[in-house]
């Protein structure tokens, strides 16, 4: 199944539809991938993201038509279990997406998306899928699909996790979809919004170091005896 | 089409990959016995001289696989294991010079043909809990006196109860290595082989030794008196006068060789001393960090860990899988500190000793070379270099 994987989220990136993502590529010195700039600080819009509750229940009514059609074959306690799938699904998704900020770091060679509370997700440029994270309780792989960053995360429990990242051509608006799947019911999609804000600008320079935590100097110092040194424990 | 273009390509990159999971793998040979405590065993009185060989530790090989090749760390943990390969030979070296049954014992980038005995060692596995060696030991006749595996488990016991910072080095410095045992046991072995040589299998070794480093100076003059036996060993034919001016040239050239390799093992020592704190503290993050795996992995097996389709059980699941990958992100980061804090250290080794230039290997290769040039200008002989055995 493990070596499955990269098969399906290949197919499920093939099969995906064009998202809002323009192409305002950053040029990169790798593989001649142009990838889109989602550097920056960025603010959950709370105006034009989902509501995880009516998302919800939406998507309960577009399963209770399709039931109602006898798409599920009319078996009203199989229909009822997997729309108690959704409702914890959708619940997960809303629990891994409460970030209402995040941090993008972008270089040549990979793209880190930094969220409170969460791991990182990190993705090269390149035009590689990448496994980049495995253990037993789930793995991680992630790709580009056109301009879109896409990140699956494969649970123990069978419990599909993706996030689909785009930024519009202004740079201004990034757009996350997480969806939210397993065997047993419809997915569940989650959109959300966010636009650019313009973060102070770190005073300190930081290293870290095995011995000492943190390191840190003065970003602006130019002068050795400018630096300020700050040392914070681990 | 470039949809179609990219599914194909993603197709094949996955056939690949299921290809190369599909792959047989070499088995690997089972682990030896824990070597348990061992207590090094210590000269009481001084040896006799023919007892006092010199070793040379030769800078070891890294076989240890890396756990996070996935995570795009693969740099920063081939560089953790480039500078184990550098500081563990000095462990060894210095529990043979605690025992004190030994001549010089230097750690050394290559083979030495000055030397009685050569170690070479190859890193198996380090992760802090299990420290696992292949060691080989040869004289210079070519005899094999060792070649074996050897494996020491470190538990809790053998760190601190809390991680040391900087402000602990001193404490550090004199805390025992947590993985002592095996180094101990190595240099027991060694000295059993040694133990059970007579004197005269000792006194051919060292007449071994100083005519073969004669032949590497110069293989015209000294080639004919040593020859290689039925066992493919180094057996002296005949022995060059003892007022014979040749050898003491030889011996003036190997005094300088000798102060030039010590420097060499001065610097592994300050290498070693450097990276010491540092080091102490990386290795039990790293076993912390095996422990936490496998209490976490006991835990689910014993059953507390439910599973069901609730959300309890999703978000469970969920941080279960964030918690192990914010752990290893952050133990990526502290690999990604230890280099960057030992890199000073490591970058000692390129000072340059006495003209040379490059890494301490070249150096030495190129302080060989220079040697046998002077050998020959001193002496009107050639001195092309001879393969050692």
């Amino acid at each position: 199944m493990r070596a499955l994987l990269p098969f399906l989220f290949a197919i499920s990136l093939a099969a995906a539809q064009p998202g809002v993502a323009a192409e305002d590529p950053v040029a990169s010195g790798r593989s001649g991938a142009a990838r889109p700039d989602f550097s920056g600080s960025w603010e959950r819009d709370f105006a034009r993201s989902d509501r995880w509750e009516e998302e919800l229940q939406r998507t309960l009514d577009q399963w209770n038509r399709l039931a109602g059609q006898g798409v599920d074959g009319g078996n009203i306690s199989s229909s009822r279990r997997r729309a108690g799938n959704v409702v914890a699904n959708a619940r997960l998704a809303e629990l891994i997406t409460r970030q209402t900020v995040i941090q993008i770091e972008q270089n040549p060679y990979e793209v880190r998306i930094k969220r409170r509370g969460d791991a990182d997700l990190v993705c090269s440029t390149a035009n590689n899928l990448e496994d980049t994270f495995s253990s037993r309780h789930g793995s991680e792989y992630c790709g580009w699909d056109r301009s879109q960053l896409v990140f699956e995360i494969s649970l123990e429990s069978g419990v599909l996790i993706t996030h689909r990242f785009s930024v519009d051509a202004t740079r201004e608006n990034l757009s996350l979809m997480t969806t939210v799947s397993d065997r047993r019911s419809i997915p569940f999609n989650l959109r959300q919004f966010f636009y650019r804000y313009d973060a102070p600008a770190d005073e300190y320079e930081c290293v870290q170091t095995l011995s000492r935590g943190q390191v840190c100097s003065m970003a602006s110092a130019t002068d050795h005896d400018d630096e300020a040194s700050a040392e914070s424990p681990q | 089409m470039r949809r179609t273009a990219w599914a194909l390509w993603v197709f094949v990159a996955a056939t690949l990959a299921a290809c190369a999971q599909s792959r047989p793998v070499a088995p690997t040979p089972p682990a030896p016995p824990p070597v348990g405590q061992v207590a090094l065993v210590e000269a009481v009185t001084e040896p006799a001289s023919v007892q006092q060989l010199d070793i040379g530790v030769r800078v070891f090989d890294n076989r240890s696989s890396n756990q996070f090749a996935a995570d795009g760390a693969v740099s920063v943990f081939t560089r953790i294991r480039e500078i184990e390969s550098h500081y563990l030979p000095v462990l060894l070296r210095n529990t043979l010079v605690e025992s004190g049954h030994w001549g010089a014992v230097r750690v050394l980038p290559e083979a030495d043909p000055s030397m009685d005995l050569m170690v070479n060692g190859t890193i198996l596995a380090s992760d802090g809990t299990e420290l696992l060696l292949e060691i080989s030991v040869r004289d210079s006749s070519g005899r094999e006196w060792l070649s074996r595996r050897y494996l020491d488990q470190a538990s809790s016991d053998d760190y601190p109860e809390f991680i040391p910072s900087a402000r602990d080095a001193a404490i550090t410095m004199q805390r025992l290595d947590a993985f002592q045992d095996l180094y101990a046991r190595i240099a027991n072995d060694i000295l059993a082989v040694r133990d059970s040589l007579n004197e005269a299998d000792l006194t051919n070794l060292t007449q071994v030794t100083s005519l073969r480093y004669a032949s590497d100076l110069s293989p015209d003059a000294f080639a004919g008196y040593l020859q290689t036996d039925g066992d493919g060993l180094l057996v002296p034919v005949r022995l060059p006068a003892s007022n014979d001016p040749m050898l003491a040239r030889v011996a003036d050239i190997r005094a300088r060789h000798d102060v030039f390799i010590d420097t060499i093992d001065e610097y592994y020592a300050g290498l070693h001393r450097d990276i010491k704190p540092t080091y102490h503290i990386w290795r039990q993050y790293s076993h912390d960090q095996v422990v936490e795996e496998q209490e976490s992995l006991a835990r689910e097996n014993s059953g507390v860990l439910g599973s069901s389709g609730s959300f309890e059980s999703l978000a469970r699941n969920y941080n279960r899988y964030k918690w192990a990958k914010i752990y290893e992100q952050e133990f990526v980061a502290l690999a990604q500190g230890f280099v960057s804090e030992t890199e000073p250290a490591l970058l000692a080794l390129t000072r340059n000793i006495s003209g040379l230039t490059g890494p301490v290997e070249e150096q030495y290769a190129q302080w060989r070379q220079l040697l046998r040039e002077l050998f020959e200008l001193e002496t009107g002989l050639s001195a092309n270099p001879v393969r050692e055995p």
